[in-house]
Parts: C-alpha cells; sequence; structure tokens
C-alpha cells in the first residue's frame, strides 16, 4: 500500500505531508487547492513504474506542462527552485527532484526496486469509452494535445478478460454492477456496447452515468483492479444521478476489502455521507479537507476517519447556509 | 415561563403565550388518530411542535441506527406527517384553527448535518403537502411553514423557545 506522500515545492504545494489510509481516502477542499494534482503525481509515478516507463515522461503526459518542460512543476517563484516529490510504499521510499531551470532533468532515488508493481487505474473526470473509436489511433499517430490519463484509461478498459477462474469476490463485484447496468460490457474493434437481452447498445447511446459503473465492471473483470491495485476517481459523483452513488460507494468498499487501494477527490455531499454511512468497523476510510490559508496562500489540510471530523468542510458549509435560509423563509419572519 | 416536557427533552416558552401538551391524556382519540407533542398559540400564529429524540439516554445504540437509517430514508416522514394533518383535523374540529399554522420537528441528533435537516424539510414540505394541486383549486394553506432542526439548529434559529435535555 501506498503509506505516505510528500510534496515540496511541486505544482500548487509548498510543503505537504499526507499520510493515507490502507483503504479508501477521499479529498475534498475548494477548486484550486490540488486536489488532483494529488492524484495525479501518484498515478504518474506508479503507472510508469508498473509499465517500466521513464518517470518523468509520464509526469509530463499526466501533467502536460508546456513543451512536456518538468520544471514548470516546480511551484512559481522568484529565481531558481526545486521540487521534491517521496512516496512510501511498503516503508520504503521513492523519491523525485527537479529544479525550474529550462533544461533539468529528473533525478531520483527509487527504493522500490525490489516491489512487485500492481496496476494503477485512473478514471479521469470525463468519460472517455464512448469516443474510444479512432481515439487510440489518432492518439498513437500524432502528438495530440489531451493529458495521457484519457488514453490510458481507454487501454486499460481494452485489455482481454483475465484468464482463469473468477473469484468469489470478483464475481461478486460484477454481479452488483450487473445489476444496476442491466447488461454487461463488450468491445468490438475500437467500440465499446452494453450487451443484454434486447441486443447490444452502442456506448454513445448508454447514459454517461451508466458507461462510468460499465467502466468499472471491464476494470474488474480484466483483473487491472485486483487485490494490490490502485484506483485514482477523479470526480466519481460527475454526471452519476445522487441515487446511484449509493451504489458506487458500495462498490468502492467492496473493492477495498477486496485489497484495492482507492483515493478519491469530490466535490459532492452525498458521496461524503454515503462512505460515512456504509463503512463498517472493518473498512479503512480517511477524508482530507485541503484549504487554502487567505493570508500565506498556503495549501494545507487536515485529516480524520469520521466525515464530522474534518475542518474546514466547504461542502457542509455550502449546506448550512442554504439550509439556514430555507428555515428562515418556513419560520415565517419570526426571525431576522 | 412554562416549561413541557416529553421524555427526556423540555422546551420553555416565554410567560404569557399559551402552550399545551397535546398528545397528552385529554387528547381522547389516541387510538384513531396520532398527535404532535405541543401546540403554542402565539398571538399571529400557532406553532404544532414534534419532538423525535433517538439519543435519548437510555436508548439502545442499534434503535439508534435504525432511526438514523429510517430517517435518512424518509420513512419518518409518513409518521412526521399523519402527525401533523391528525392534529390539524383534530383542531379544525374543535374551531381552535384561526390562525397559520407552523409545523416544526426537532430530531435530537447531534450528528444530523444541515443538509440532511434541509433534504428532510424538503421531503416533509412534499409529503404534508405545504402547497395544494397545480389547479390552484386550494384556497387555503393546511401549513403555512414547516421545518426540521436538531437541538443546535433549532436552538440558533428559535432562540425564544429554547430546547435542551433534562437529563445529559
Amino acid at each position: 500500500m501506498l503509506e505516505r506522500l510528500q510534496l515540496k515545492n511541486f505544482t500548487a504545494f509548498e510543503n505537504l505531508d499526507m499520510e493515507f489510509s490502507s483503504g479508501v481516502n477521499i479529498l475534498i477542499g475548494d477548486n484550486g487547492t490540488g486536489k488532483t494534482h494529488i492524484l495525479k503525481v501518484l498515478y504518474a509515478v506508479l503507472s510508469a513504474l508498473h509499465a517500466k516507463k521513464r518517470v518523468s515522461d509520464k509526469m509530463a503526459g499526466v501533467f502536460m506542462p508546456r513543451n512536456k518542460m518538468l520544471g514548470r512543476l516546480v511551484k512559481r517563484t522568484k529565481g531558481s527552485s526545486k521540487a521534491r516529490v517521496a512516496i512510501s510504499k511498503n516503508g520504503k521510499q521513492l523519491s523525485l527532484s527537479f529544479s525550474n531551470h529550462t533544461k533539468e532533468t529528473l533525478k531520483w532515488r527509487n527504493g522500490w526496486k525490489d516491489e512487485k508493481m500492481s496496476p494503477s487505474v485512473y478514471i479521469p473526470v470525463k468519460e472517455m469509452l464512448a469516443n474510444a473509436p479512432g481515439f487510440i489511433s489518432l492518439y498513437n499517430a500524432h502528438d495530440i494535445h489531451f493529458e495521457e490519463v484519457y488514453a490510458d484509461i481507454i487501454y486499460k478498459a481494452f485489455l482481454p478478460q483475465l484468464r482463469g477462474k473468477i473469484s468469489k469476490e470478483r464475481r461478486e463485484l460484477l454481479t452488483m454492477i450487473q445489476s444496476i447496468i442491466e447488461g454487461k460490457v463488450i468491445s468490438k474493434e475500437e467500440n465499446f456496447f452494453l450487451k443484454n437481452k434486447e441486443g447490444e447498445l452502442e456506448f454513445t447511446l448508454v447514459a454517461e452515468g451508466m458507461r462510468k459503473l460499465g467502466l468499472l465492471w471491464l476494470l474488474i473483470q480484466n483483473g487491472t483492479l485486483l487485490n494490490g491495485a490502485k484506483l485514482f476517481w477523479d470526480e466519481p459523483e460527475t454526471n452519476l444521478n445522487p441515487s446511484m452513488i449509493k451504489p458506487v460507494v458500495r462498490i468502492l468498499l467492496h473493492l477495498q476489502r477486496s485489497g484495492v487501494q482507492i483515493f478519491i477527490a469530490t466535490h459532492y455531499y452525498v458521496v461524503l455521507k454515503e462512505f460515512d454511512l456504509q463503512k463498517q468497523k472493518q473498512d479503512s476510510v480517511k477524508f482530507f479537507s485541503l484549504s487554502r490559508d487567505e493570508q500565506t496562500k498556503k495549501i494545507n489540510f487536515q485529516s480524520g476517519e469520521n466525515y464530522v471530523d474534518i475542518i474546514p468542510n466547504k461542502i457542509s458549509k455550502a449546506y448550512t447556509e442554504i439550509y439556514d435560509d430555507e428555515v428562515r423563509r418556513n419560520l415565517g419572519g419570526i426571525i431576522k | 415561563m412554562t416549561v413541557l416536557t416529553e421524555g427526556n427533552l423540555q422546551i420553555a416558552i416565554p410567560t404569557g403565550i399559551p402552550a399545551r401538551k397535546f398528545d397528552d391524556a385529554n387528547h381522547g382519540l389516541a387510538h384513531c388518530m396520532k398527535a404532535v407533542d405541543f401546540v403554542v398559540e402565539l398571538t399571529d400564529r400557532y406553532f404544532f411542535i414534534e419532538f423525535k429524540d433517538p439519543q435519548h439516554p437510555n436508548s439502545q445504540n442499534k434503535n439508534r441506527e435504525t432511526f438514523i437509517r429510517e430517517f435518512l430514508a424518509g420513512t419518518i416522514d409518513e409518521d412526521f406527517k399523519y402527525k401533523y394533518r391528525d392534529s390539524f383535523l383534530y383542531e379544525w374540529a374543535s374551531e381552535q384553527i384561526k390562525k397559520p399554522i407552523y409545523y416544526f420537528v426537532l430530531v435530537a441528533l447531534d450528528t444530523l448535518t444541515e443538509a440532511d435537516l434541509m433534504a428532510r424539510t424538503d421531503s416533509l414540505k412534499r409529503a404534508i403537502p405545504i402547497d395544494g394541486p397545480q389547479s390552484g383549486q386550494w384556497k387555503r394553506k393546511i401549513v403555512d411553514g414547516c421545518a426540521v432542526f436538531n437541538i443546535a439548529t433549532w436552538n440558533k434559529n428559535l432562540s425564544s423557545y429554547p430546547v435542551s435535555r433534562i437529563t445529559p
């Protein structure tokens, strides 16, 4: 499991030191507090090592700094400065550093040489499977300006079904999703279809929320999301009706129980509340609230194992304000 | 000041404002009609008040969890709705409805957030219902306002009628 992330002068962060839960890690915070950057930096490093690719190339592909210059990921300051990223996994640390000099290359100390690398999955905000036809060929043939996470997720969805016997856990998860999407997902050439008794429906005609669940189904079926895997999901609530959040959280908790470490960034109250309500004693869930100090502009965070413990909670605050307005209206003017 | 109690909860009503416990022995129709806990009569309105106390010091954890689940799922709204409507009918038949009525439900549970309370307030408004049919056929309202509170939000918004626990 990933235990810790330390960032120094990296993108928006001056100094960040986060200790993760082995299960589900949920990041909340205003826009611009770096939630997505945390998911991306972890994903870039892990997926590069898993695919035996250069970490610097992956970082450039995932973050897309101009001209692929890593130096542009150093927190902007006057003069020369150096960024450091350190990730601890199973008690061993890997660290990277690079400066904001134009031709700087990445220096690293890899404490993970003997570590077995499991797959990592990054589910971006925009659903991509419906756009799969032609995308991969185009992406491979041309240097199109698209974050690499979008191509990665399509590749992972296309991986063939895992061979061998399906474990009880995996079968349960697959059945759970099938009952919601009312079918299975199949791919033909570069197209995905939702297949059920009524036939095969092109993914472009399937509701976007259902496509997201279809993606999870594929990733579980092809063995990408198995024990040891890491799942990074940016705003899982996007395009999902609030009533769908409950089953999604149920699936995520189930994945966590089967050994998948999960990182989520969310703006949505229902996601937080569902985790709060559905988690069992044995589940490991940790909430992180990122915020920017108004005076120093530094990004800090606070963490806790219970939803109510996290302060500041901007999501909750927004509801408080609406509730207060609502109550005021319903009291018929007896409070000012 | 009048103090009315329901289980482990009490509400203090300022002197001069008539307030009574509604669902006590004097009600007489408990076998067929539900009833809110208190009726408070202000110069220009009535408050119908219902207390629910899942966090009662003697309540079992399991019962509390069941309540929270049912409350958040909206099952308890039904109970709140019938309590209000039956109380309304009872008062109507007694020719006691001469002013607008506001219905306040207090759920004494610290863990309820404003988001939960808001969702339940909306749902209660729909259940009673606060608005008549879209045809606009209703000439009168059966409730003028309703809201769901926990102890903290009650005391913040209705500070003249403070609610507290009798034993912590």
